[in-house]
């Protein structure tokens, strides 16, 4: 079950790819993937390419993937290890949502914040008071984790 | 049943028959229960044998003479008395076939006033953690928000598994076509029965019952009883999974019930004592010799000293209660065996068991004075506290010898008053230390540790 979704989910990546993101297996391995996000415009993470670990349960669709990014990113719900506080990575996950809508919904939160329900309290604090500084340090750290495609491709 | 309580300070019995009263209906399901209900493992076997012979006991009110006859049972641990001490507490044990039918009452009284659907009632009742009040007013105020917010729908049509739509995918598994058997519920989300039937085993195994949603991303629309019931028809094992996850949230939400603490035993307890109260009555047993890095080791030494002390003799006391299960097989063998070699009628050796279910108690009880022991300011107070229980602690071992002891047991005419005797003591002892516990903390005598 588990394995025949996942490649019915490549499938229809491959057909119609999300415009903002891309997902695929690491080599043979089916239950691990890599995906990439790339910085929504309308966001400070605009110009970098984000990189996430993917990793499917064997109960798949029926429990959530694990869903990490790699790149460092400075964001109240992302946290330094690359956790996301996520409510559809967690208790409202539902079977019939699959990678590509859990990519879009991360790619919405880069846009915005849900800073009421913060993994990092630091950032989602100066987020609601000092949003210009939160917005330059977003930016900063997008360029300084983001842009070398090369070394994080590696 | 007195052993599942006397765990805690908050002592229980059920002495006297008057107190301990079963509806009719109740006995009803305890005799014709049988000998093993289902739902019970194993290893509740003391438990199950303490309910059989109560509801022995129960029976032979009108019927005296096969009291006796049916043998194996016994009578109720200690002898009849009123049961007017003050740690004492009348409660009742409830099986799991009484909780569903206390939940189908409550639900039935419910149904009419609401005027939703008997299955959407019990959605609402379960949402409100059985709370009818609160939610007859918020219902009463504004039903849709009532509605909306716990993803009840007033008369949602039954649910049924079709096949025969050319259009239908399921957006679980991706299977598709007119051969495909599914479901939808009210919110006109259709998934395949092989993808519910796997979504509703993954969240029973995790112990969810009734706060199952439709399997839809972001739909609140709970999947309910029937249609939970339909797809887990040909599944027995979830269906009763499922039945146990329902009377436990139903005993979670249920401020007068708890569970037994026994381990492994699946009666629910009920009792006037609201369970917030069961739950501190006992300073919480914690393991701190550590924490106190900080100070100096000696005084670190000391403190995981007086730890220990406290600790060894809790031990002792709890494996002594472990053998003394023990001692009550090898005791009915001894009354057997004396009833057969001396032409003895039972009541003549029912002594024997008498005392070692008075051992029982008793270690249930010392080994709790341990913990409150240890948490207790040094004063004049704590001293006549731990007289009482060196007093108790004494009496208890010299009657455990007595029983133990098998070469005793060819002279009975002689051993008999020697046990009679020390079971009376020791039951007056173990009395006079709950009582004085019981004051103790009423009247705030003791002063507590940090």
């Amino acid at each position: 079950m588990a394995l025949k979704r996942i490649q019915k989910e490549l499938r229809d990546l491959e057909r119609d790819p999300p415009s903002s993101c891309s997902a695929g297996p690491i080599g043979d391995e089916v239950f691990h993937w890599q995906a990439t996000i790339i910085g929504p415009e309308s966001s400070p993470f605009s110009g970098g390419v984000f990189f996430l670990s993917i990793h499917f349960p064997t109960d798949y669709p029926f429990k959530p993937p694990k869903v990490n990014f790699t790149t460092r990113i400075y964001h109240p719900n992302i946290n330094s290890n690359g956790s996301i506080c996520l409510d559809i990575l967690r208790d409202q996950w539902s079977p019939a949502l699959t990678i590509s809508k859990v990519l879009l919904s991360i790619c919405s939160m880069l846009t915005d914040p849900n800073p009421d329900d913060p993994l990092v309290p630091e950032i989602a604090h100066i987020y609601k008071t000092d949003r210009e500084r939160y917005d330059t340090t977003a930016r900063e750290w997008t360029r300084k984790f983001a842009t070398s495609l090369l070394y994080h491709a590696s | 049943m007195t052993h599942c309580l006397s765990d805690g300070l908050v002592n229980v019995e059920y002495d006297d028959e008057e107190e301990f009263v079963y509806s009719e209906e109740e006995e009803d399901l305890i005799s014709s229960d049988g000998v093993q209900s289902p739902d019970i493992p194993s290893s509740s076997k003391l438990s199950q044998s303490q309910k059989q012979a109560n509801s022995a006991a129960y029976d032979n009110i009108d019927e005296g003479d096969d009291y006796f006859l049916d043998g194996e049972d016994g009578p109720p641990t200690t002898a009849s008395q009123p049961a007017n001490k003050p740690w004492e507490v009348d409660f009742q044990a409830h099986d799991l076939s009484e909780l569903q039918n206390r939940q189908e009452e409550m639900v039935n009284d419910l149904e009419p006033l609401l005027a939703v659907s008997r299955e959407s009632t019990a959605l609402l009742l379960r949402s409100y953690e059985w709370k009818t009040e609160s939610l007859v007013e918020d219902y009463l105020a504004d039903s849709d928000k009532v509605l909306t917010k716990t993803g009840v729908h007033a008369h949602p049509s039954l649910p049924s598994i079709e096949t025969g739509d050319e259009d239908f995918t399921c957006e679980i598994c991706y299977c598709s076509g007119s051969d495909e058997l599914h479901m939808g519920l009210v919110c006109g989300h259709r998934f395949c029965t092989s993808c519910y039937e796997t979504y509703l085993t993954i969240k029973i195994q995790e112990g969810e019952s009734w706060q199952i949603p439709c399997a839809a991303p972001k739909c609140k629309t709970l999947l309910g009883d029937a249609p939970t019931r339909l797809i887990l028809a040909d599944s027995k094992e979830m269906l009763s999974k499922y039945e146990s996850n329902l009377s436990r949230s139903f005993v979670k939400s249920a401020t007068t019930l708890t569970w037994c603490p026994a381990p492994g035993c699946e009666y629910a307890i009920e009792c006037l004592v609201p369970r917030s109260a069961m739950d501190t009555t006992i300073p919480t047993y914690t393991e701190d010799g550590n924490e106190d890095a900080n100070k100096s080791i000696s005084d670190a030494r000391a403190q995981l000293e007086r730890y220990v002390h406290y600790f060894t003799r809790y031990n002792n006391h709890e494996q002594s209660a472990k053998f003394a299960q023990n001692l009550l097989e090898a005791t009915e063998v001894n009354m057997e065996q004396l009833q057969r070699e001396m032409t003895l009628s039972w009541i003549d050796v029912v002594f024997l068991k008498n005392a070692v279910d008075i051992l029982t108690d008793c270690r249930a009880a010392l080994k709790w004075t341990y913990v409150l022991g240890y948490y207790m300011v040094s004063d004049n107070q704590k001293i006549l506290f731990e007289n009482n229980q060196s007093d108790l602690e004494m009496a208890t071992e010299q009657l455990n010898e007595l029983v133990e002891d098998p070469s005793g047991l060819t002279g009975i005419e002689k051993i008999k008053p020697k046990i009679l005797d020390m079971s009376h003591y020791v039951k007056a002892r173990l009395d006079t230390l709950l009582t004085d516990t019981y004051q103790g903390i009423q009247e705030s005598r003791w002063q507590f540790e940090d």
